[in-house]
Formats: structure tokens, sequence, C-alpha cells
């Protein structure tokens, strides 16, 4: 790939890591002025969650390429958790419905006349054909078949069956209505639940919710929308994400203002975990952690704030653009109350068990979902959507997050969803540097030099919590209600 | 050879990163009592250490005309003179090379008042010698029309017409134009990762085929600022791998 050579002049430059610590979870960021209390470090340790946690610091790569663990994760997994679907800013208005498919399963999910949202797999009950093929819809009244013409209404009841005289009694006692399937609206964000019974949206998201709420993404809107297919099992993807330990190497550019290693590690109940990355500070791998570099220069230059005179060093950097962004007439045009200041400059990154991750910015989120092939265990969906806020005129989300120069940002437009491959991803530079890794990742692992293991470090902790958090679903040991404190 | 920099005493600004801080490094090895100064003082005290030797240092940012000669005059004194002085302190070392009144201030007013305010001390020595770092920038088109590239031209000027008119007083004043200087954590280390496309292009036009570091440059600075180069001054050393194209006659 082209950004391989690109920065290979720095890729290796790291000076070491003085004072090394080993165990990752006793950092904590200090807060500035303004904090929260989802801000606080989570009360709750990944070895309390896990006490097996040291099963997952090696672990056989046959779950990421065997079609049997595909089956159980289908059978066990997809259908028992709250998964991301969509977005609410989608379907603003009754009748406007999306499709979300996860695996071999489709659902419809659409906002009703009372504005409530619905959702249905995506089946016709005469045949099985699937009801809906296109991505979205605005307005609908109904769901008409394509082959036959049954009709559904928009909360799943079956309107229509055409020429009903001509099926017999044992076809019209079934039940032709669309399966439901649960959903919450919420946040700015559509979950569907498959199982019958499953554990309460809130008690599945309780520890996250309050941070997740502080970025108010039933403000933001779609500014970028892939859906990128990859020659990797869907874990072999979400892998590449959820550590702090390959930005140095993958990243090298952002070492220059980004901090990768003194970085907060938080771990939740039901698989969610997080961690607080601080920007406008230079890496400690990155040689000269005094020196306002160009990255740090151009993060002043954006906030307003002067290099020439400036008072202190790199160290000082990210406080004063956090000051900056809090004046009433702030350079992004924007109302920052309700933030703490480190969300104002940092990237929190929690990711929702099991297949989302976001990196979270008051201007912007980069949200990226996990989606396995309907069939193949070695391919799979890397969705990067790009939600904005509200910018102040000529401003952008965050550059990493690759939205083109050319593309409107106030959400006048919603984008077309762009369906593309590992071979030209359009995700911009670092979702294309991680998108590297996976197929190498997915292809190595089928290595002989492997012996059927992969290790995991301390700094990969969230990824040992992935995989433990996994096995409870596909050993059937995970509760449907959280338990007691 | 010996340069005879040994027991001279130099001052030097922006000493702690660099091409400054090679110099320092350099000086020092060769003898020479230096009097640094800096934005940076805990970097400024971590050099001290480091170098040994009679070190003067001051934690200094340049606010106005008056106390930029005032900290100059008190190194001297604390040195108890100055032979040699080295105008390195310039707005891209923080990222100002845009900023016009920035340059004008730390980069040209910064040699004017530097010359004017060190003269008398200058004019005791015996070695009396100053270095106004300059750019290649200066005399062939880089990047894009700005302050650093302007200005660093009004400096070669105003180092040659003054060492005419200090000759006479045995001051010998020369300018030094690197082309670009990579090191770890420098400014073109930072456009490895943020402009690699940038950095790459101007590599390719290196003959040399890759940039120069800070230690070769410092070594022309102590050759040019010493006694081995008694009879040079008003002359413009470049040093830039090939870098600039045209004939200098």
């Amino acid at each position: 790939m082209a950004t391989k050579a690109r920065y290979a002049e720095i890729r290796f430059n790291d000076r070491p890591i003085k004072d090394m610590r080993s165990d990752p979870e006793d950092f904590t960021l200090e807060p500035g002025e303004i904090t929260a209390d989802f801000e606080a470090k989570s009360p709750y340790r990944l070895d309390e969650l896990h006490p097996n946690i040291a099963d997952y610091r090696a672990v056989s790569v046959k779950q990421f390429i065997d079609p049997a663990a595909k089956a159980r994760e289908e059978e066990k997994l997809w259908s028992k958790v709250w998964l991301l679907a969509g977005v609410s800013s989608d379907i603003p208005e009754p009748g406007d419905w999306f499709r979300f498919d996860i695996g071999p399963q489709s659902i419809i999910v659409v906002r009703g006349k009372e504005g409530e949202v619905e959702a249905f797999y995506n089946v016709c009950k005469h045949r099985g054909n699937e009801l809906v093929q296109e991505d979205f819809g605005k307005g609908a009244t109904s769901f008409t078949c394509i082959m036959h013409s049954w009709r559904y209404n928009l909360k799943g009841k079956n309107v229509r069956v055409t020429d009903r005289d001509t099926f017999g009694p044992e076809a019209l006692c079934q039940n032709l209505d669309l399966t439901p399937v649960h959903v919450r609206d919420w946040g700015g964000l559509i979950f569907i639940n498959m199982a019958e019974d499953p554990m309460p949206f809130e008690e599945y998201f309780a520890d996250l919710m309050p941070m997740l709420a502080s970025y108010k993404m039933d403000e933001m809107y779609v500014v970028k929308d892939l859906s990128i297919e990859v020659p990797a099992n869907w874990k072999t993807m979400y892998s590449v994400f959820n550590e702090n330990y390959h930005a140095h190497a993958t990243h090298p550019q952002i070492k220059p203002y980004v901090d990768d290693y003194n970085v907060q590690y938080d771990h939740y109940r039901n698989g969610h975990n997080r961690h607080l990355f601080p920007v406008a500070v230079v890496s400690p791998r990155w040689p000269d952690s005094r020196f306002i570099n160009m990255g740090l220069a151009y993060m002043m230059m954006e906030a307003g704030v002067k290099t020439s005179g400036f008072k202190g060093d790199a160290r000082h950097v990210r406080r004063a653009i956090q000051a900056a962004k809090r004046k009433p007439d702030n350079a992004y045009g924007m109302d920052f109350t309700g933030f703490t200041d480190n969300q104002l400059t940092d990237d929190w990154n929690p990711s929702l068990f099991p297949n989302v991750t976001l990196n979270m910015h008051p201007e912007g989120i980069l949200l990226q979902r996990f989606r396995p092939h309907p069939t193949d265990p070695e391919k799979g969906y890397n969705d990067v959507i790009v939600l904005s806020a509200k910018v102040g005129e000529g401003r952008r989300p965050p550059a990493y997050m690759g939205v083109e120069d050319h593309v409107d940002v106030s959400g006048k437009t919603r984008p077309a969803r762009r369906r593309t491959t590992h071979e030209d991803p359009q995700g911009g530079e670092v979702v294309e540097q991680d998108i590297a890794n996976m197929v190498t990742l997915q292809r190595g692992m089928h290595s002989r030099g492997l012996n059927d293991t992969i290790v995991f470090s301390e700094q990969e902790r969230r990824i040992q919590h992935f995989l433990a958090e996994l096995d409870l679903y596909l050993n059937d040991k995970k509760p449907n209600r959280n338990q007691p404190n | 050879m010996d340069l005879g920099l040994s027991g001279l005493k130099v001052i030097l600004g922006g000493a702690t990163r660099g091409i400054s801080k090679e110099a320092a490094k350099l000086f020092a090895a060769e003898g020479a009592s230096l009097g640094l100064f800096s934005r940076n003082g805990d970097a400024l005290d971590d050099l001290k250490a480091e170098l040994g030797g009679t070190v003067e240092t001051q934690e200094f940012v340049l606010e106005d005309r008056e106390g930029y000669k005032a900290m100059l005059t008190g190194l001297a004194d604390r040195l108890g003179g100055c032979d040699i002085f080295i105008h390195s302190i310039s707005s891209s070392g923080a990222q100002g090379t845009m900023d016009w009144d920035e340059t004008y201030r730390l980069d040209m007013l910064g040699a004017v008042d530097g010359c004017e305010a060190l003269e008398p001390y200058l004019e005791k020595s015996s070695a009396g010698s100053i270095i106004l770092m300059s750019t290649t920038a200066a005399f062939e088109t880089f990047l894009a029309p700005q302050a650093f590239n302007a200005i660093k031209a009004a400096v070669i000027t105003y180092g040659k017409q003054l060492s005419q008119a200090w000759a006479p007083k045995g001051i010998r004043i020369n300018m030094v134009s690197p082309g670009p200087i990579s090191y770890p954590g420098g400014n073109w280390e930072g456009a490895k990762a943020l402009m690699p496309d940038l950095y790459n292009g101007i590599v390719s036009q290196i003959p040399m085929g890759r940039m120069g570091s800070p230690e070769e440059v410092a070594k022309t600075i102590a050759f040019l600022a010493s006694p081995a180069a008694g009879y040079i001054t008003g002359s413009n050393i470049v040093i830039d791998g090939g870098f600039t194209k045209r004939v200098q006659f």
C-alpha cells in the first residue's frame, strides 16, 4: 500500500517508553477544570469482570477462520445481543426506513406514523423473498413484495395476500405478519436485538450511556457512509482497532500530536470498554516531546491559538486549545457546553460489544461497524460512517475521518452509501492503514509458522476483554440480566 | 587543525535543539566558554549538565528589544566578555515562518540588536566574529512566499554590509545558509509525518539524496566563527548537499 512507503522514514523512529506500565488500567488521565462523572475511571477492572482473563492472552486462530465458529456465532451471539442497526437521522419522517444486514439475517427498520421505530426481519412470509432490496427508503406507507405483491403495513401486519382464495387454510393459518425484532431508538442511534427476551437495553449499555449521550449524536447527521468488503473475519477486523499498541507503527503520522501510550483504559460490563486518547500532545515515542511540531502548530492555528509568542512548549498546547474552544466566539462556531475539557481535544474511543467502535469528538464521530459475511467466515464488511455536528461555516469534522473536501457537511444532503472493497477503501489514510492490516492478518492466520496461536499484550486488553465476553455467549454462560454488584 | 577556539567566549541562542545545540556541543568540545539562552529553561539545564565546562545559561523569551539587548550584555558580563556571537534564534523555531511581525522581530531585529548590543565586547576581542544564520530559502524560491524566506534574505544583505563597516574593528561577520536539515524531532521530521509527499519531493531534489544533519552545519559554523577562518568576512556559506541550483560566483 502507498501509505507504507509514504511513512517509511518515521515508521520505526520511536524512542523507547521510559517506566512502562505493566498494568495499563493503573493510569487515569488528569481531568481538566471541567469534568464529569462519565470521565472518571470505570469502577470495574477487567480481571474482576472476567476472572479467567489470563486464558485470553494466547488464543487459537481457529475461531477467526473456521466455518463452524461462524455458525456458532450466528446461533449464540448475533441472535442475542443489541446491535447498532443505523442512525436516527436517516429516518426522520414516518415511513422512512433502512435495511440492516448482519450475516445471513436482514432487518427492516422503519419509522411508524407516530414517530416510533419498528423493526422486522426483512422477509416476505410467502416464500421467503427479501421484502426490501434497497438500503434506504423515504415516506413508505407499506412494503409490497416485488414477487407476488403481498403487502405489509408499517407495523408489519400483513394487509394483502394477493389472490387469497387460491391459498388453502393450511397456508393461511400461519402467522403471515412480518416477524418483529426488538428495537431501540436512543440518543441518535438505532439498535435492534433478535433475542426473544433480551437483556434490557438500559442494562446492556448502562455503563456507557452517560458518555455516549454527552456527544449529542441525536443532533448529528451522516456525512460519509462506506461499506467496505474486506477479506477478513469480522473479529480480525474488529481486533485491528480496540488497542492503542498498533498506533505508533500502523499510523506513524499521528505521533507528533496524539499520545498513543498514556491512554486511559476503562472496561465495563457486557463486553464494552474504551480508550481515552489525549490529542494535541506529542507521543512519548516521538523523538521530541517539547518542541511545538508542525502537527501541534496546525491544531493551534485551527483553534485560533497563535504559535508566535506562545507561552509554553508542546506540553501546554492541549490545555491551551481546550481554553480556546471554551470561548463563546471560538473558531469552531460551536457551543461546547456539556463537554469536559478533555473531550474538547481528546479522542474518546468506546467499543460497543460486539462489533462497533467509535472515535468521538464534539465536532464529529467516526463510527465503524464490523459485520460478518452471509456465508464466508473469512470475509466481512467494515462499515465506516462519519457523523458530523453542526459545525461553524468553513469547519469540517476532524480530517482523519476521511470526509472528502468536496462533501457538503451542512446536513442538507445525506451522501449515498458507497459499496467498495479493501482494494479501494476510500476511508481516508488512517482507516486504510488499518484495513491493510486486516487483510494481511487474516492471510497470516493460515500460516503453519504460527502454530495455531496468537498472543495479546496487556496493551491489547480490550481484545482480551472482547474475546472473553464472546466466549460467554458461545458457551451459554451469559446471563441476560446484569449481576448485582 | 586547531581552530583556536579554546578559551573563547561564545554566545548562542536557541541552544537546546537542532543546529544550535550541535554547535554548542562542538564549541564546548573545542574548549570554548558558552553563554546559552533559550525559551526552554529545563532543556538548558539538561544541556548544561551534558556539556560540562564553563556554561552560563539564561531562560529567555524575546518580548522587547531592550530586554533582549540587556539579556545579551548580561550573559557577556557573566562570561567576562564575548568573542563570538551566533545569531540563530528564528521564528521558524516556533512555527512562525509565515508570521511577518514575528520573523522581523526574531530573525531581523534579533540580528541587528544582537550585533549592536555585543559590539563593544566583540571589538575588545582579538577574535571578534559573528555568524548570522540564514537559509537557502533566502536566495532560491522555496515552498511559498513567506516571511522567513524574505527576511532571511535581508539578514544576508545586512550582514554583508556590516562586515564592511566593522572589518576595521577586527570583527568578522559571516552568514551560514543551510538547506533542509533533518533531525529527530525537528521540523522536517514533523513533515515526514504530516506532509510526507512534500518531504519526499524535497529530498528528491537534493543531488546527495538526503537532507543535511545539524552536525554538518555545526562544523561549518564552528570553523567560520573561529580564528582559523581569520581572513573570511562578509561571506555566505551554503550547506545544502547541492539542493540550490544557482551558480554562485
